[in-house]
């Protein structure tokens, strides 16, 4: 009951927030028709080029480029929305008073999170709806239960990455930069642009040690292919995996800084 | 009277890296933020925690609030230990801060403490009424509505203690509440704090500040800081009270020889003696001495002997201000003497 009642009282505030910028919404809707429009284009030229490595996706690199796109706003949310509300908080003064009230760490994390999520999923919905509806995107043969079962454990994955993240930004302060980097990196060797397959071979080597790996491959043979929850099992139980190891890691290590912030009295500090 | 607070041997050191080859390195500076402080806050009482910049008055709000945790000693509010019981001691507390900035700037003071109220699980109905009594009572009715950013800087202090105030807390802190704040809304709080903020609050409130006219006109007890260290605690008029060692006397004396004012100032009860000559046979006389009754009346009688006279003889009463710089004065060359703990 408080989760629900905190939760809602951060969507809310989040929300009046974002409507008081009058134009971003419809900014970034704007900005997301015209990004979609020079990707249906890229995927027109590059279609003609006839890759067989596009074969296992359905052969369009449009749907490849598009499912790819759309999941890692997810990604950059999850990973950017934890530390990015810490150091809100910290630079106008106001984590300090919330972590003084008796709202519990997991559920001030959680609720200021949420509407991060919230507004992403509209708007990746309104990207695939308009890729659908204006660019011929093709989504007619989704597996729908097993493209949730791996957004889902994706999700967890990167919620738990971005958690840690947030660890570090209280304990040292900076340094979210450089993951910020080797986070995009990770996301280029996982197969955001280009099929892992093209990689060269130590670099496909590594991208099986990648969460994102999983997820992209997942996403777009399930929504592009139609695969079953039993053709992905493999990519699921690495993501279940992963999502485990994160999560379990991110439990652990955010108290921690959380303590060792209050120790060094640092945790207004940025 | 029973204790909201009780403090004892209250620690806090923080390890700082003061360069970055001290980072490197591994060095560290060791801060003494606070040192084994005990002290009793009573119910009902205002009390304030008076010192310079960096005495430790912030340090020991945050630890009393759990967002920093101590070195050594222990603490309870209400009870409840400020490390072991850190949600019980959240549920009893109200913070006011001194970031008057501690808001978001794109609602309005409604729905901040909207979601101030939320995060204290105030139900709907309780939280609107609250907000309502808390707006009126912090004369911000009328601006309801208006974006925080719109707020000047005494309308968002002023906020902030409705905030403070929201949860009905038993115990309120406020560091440096009227940090930045013109005179009369300095005033308005002030009142506010003395005659209605303690009707909301069920324990105490304790106030940090480096001003004294604001321990002055709100405070019941007092505990004065420096460098980490508790130097006095107690009602004003009894520091004043303890803190004098000497009476000092103004007298305003015509014709009177330099003679006898080497005399009267050698008079083994006077501590400290000066003299100002203000021309055709007037002398100003600042006389410090021991509080003997008798110190006075031998002064007057030597300069009565001599044939002077005695224009003015006033008693000065030692204000807390000049209590307060001697009382820093004092711990400042004991501690260059003797070093810190």
């Amino acid at each position: 009951m408080d989760l629900i009642r905190t939760a809602l009282a951060f969507i809310k505030k989040d929300l009046l927030i974002m409507v008081s910028y009058r134009f971003e919404f419809l900014l970034k809707t704007v900005t997301s028709i015209f990004s979609i429009a020079v990707l249906y284009y890229i995927g027109k030229l590059v279609d003609k080029a006839e890759f067989p490595f596009l074969q296992a996706y359905g052969g369009s690199y449009f749907g490849f480029i598009v499912i790819g796109m759309s999941f890692s706003a997810f990604f950059g949310v999850s990973i950017n929305t934890f530390f990015g509300n810490i150091r809100d908080g910290q630079l106008t003064g106001t984590l300090e008073i919330i972590l003084a009230s008796p709202t519990r760490l997991f559920t001030f994390l959680f609720s200021s999170a949420l509407w991060s999520f919230i507004y992403t999923t509209i708007h990746v919905s309104l990207y695939i709806f308009i890729g659908t509806l204006a660019f011929d995107l093709e989504i007619g043969r989704v597996n729908i239960f097993a493209a949730l079962v791996i957004f889902m454990l994706s999700i967890l994955c990167f919620v738990g990455i971005g958690i840690m993240i947030a660890a570090l930004v209280l304990v040292v302060k900076r340094g979210e930069s450089a993951v910020k980097i080797a986070l995009g990196a990770s996301s280029i060797l996982s197969g955001l642009i280009f099929p892992v397959d093209l990689l060269p071979p130590v670099l496909q080597k590594i991208a099986h040690f990648l969460p994102l790996t999983y997820t992209y491959r997942g996403l777009r043979l399930s929504i592009l292919e139609g695969h079953s929850f039993a053709q992905l099992q493999g990519d699921v139980a690495v993501l279940f995996g992963f999502a485990v190891f994160f999560i379990l890691i991110s439990v652990i290590v955010f108290p921690f800084a959380v303590s060792a912030a209050k120790v060094r009295g640092s945790l207004a500090q940025y | 009277m029973t204790n909201v607070i009780e403090v004892r041997n209250l620690k806090k050191i923080f390890k700082l890296h003061t360069s970055l080859k001290n980072l490197i390195l591994g060095r560290k500076k060791i801060v003494t933020a606070l040192d084994n402080l005990s002290l009793d806050i009573r119910e009902g009482e205002i009390f304030g925690l008076l010192g310079p910049n960096g005495a430790g008055k912030t340090t020991l709000i945050k630890m009393l609030t759990t967002l920093i945790l101590p070195t050594g000693g222990s603490a309870t509010l209400c009870g409840y230990d400020i490390v072991r019981d850190q949600w019980h001691v959240k549920n009893s507390i109200g913070l006011i801060h001194s970031d008057e900035r501690s808001f978001f700037w794109r609602l309005t003071a409604r729905q901040n403490l909207e979601f101030f109220a939320a995060l204290y699980q105030l139900p709907g109905e309780v939280s609107r009424n609250r907000i309502d009594e808390l707006l009126t009572l912090v004369g911000l009715e009328e601006h309801a509505n208006t974006w925080f950013q719109n707020f000047s800087t005494g309308m968002k202090q002023r906020l902030a203690i409705a905030r403070g105030l929201l949860s009905m807390p038993k115990v309120l802190f406020m560091d440096e509440p009227m940090r930045s704040i013109d005179p009369v809304s300095t005033q308005k709080i002030r009142q506010f704090i003395r005659n209605k903020a303690l009707e909301h609050i069920k324990g105490a409130i304790i106030i940090a500040t480096n001003r004294l006219d604001e321990a002055i006109s709100l405070c019941d007890r007092v505990a004065i800081f420096n460098k980490g260290q508790m130097i006095k605690s107690g009602t004003i008029h009894d520091i004043n009270l303890a803190a004098k060692e000497y009476i000092q006397y103004e007298l305003k004396v015509k014709n009177i020889s330099a003679e006898v004012i080497d005399s009267i100032c050698r008079m083994p009860w006077v501590l400290n003696c000066e003299n100002k000559s203000r021309g055709n046979g007037n002398t100003d006389l600042v006389l410090d001495l021991t509080s003997e009754e008798e110190s006075l009346h031998l002064a007057l009688k030597e300069i009565i002997r001599s044939n002077g006279y005695i224009q003015k003889c006033i008693r000065k009463e030692p204000s807390f201000e000049d209590t307060f710089i001697d009382l820093i004065k004092e711990f400042e060359t004991s501690r260059s003497k003797n070093g810190p703990h």
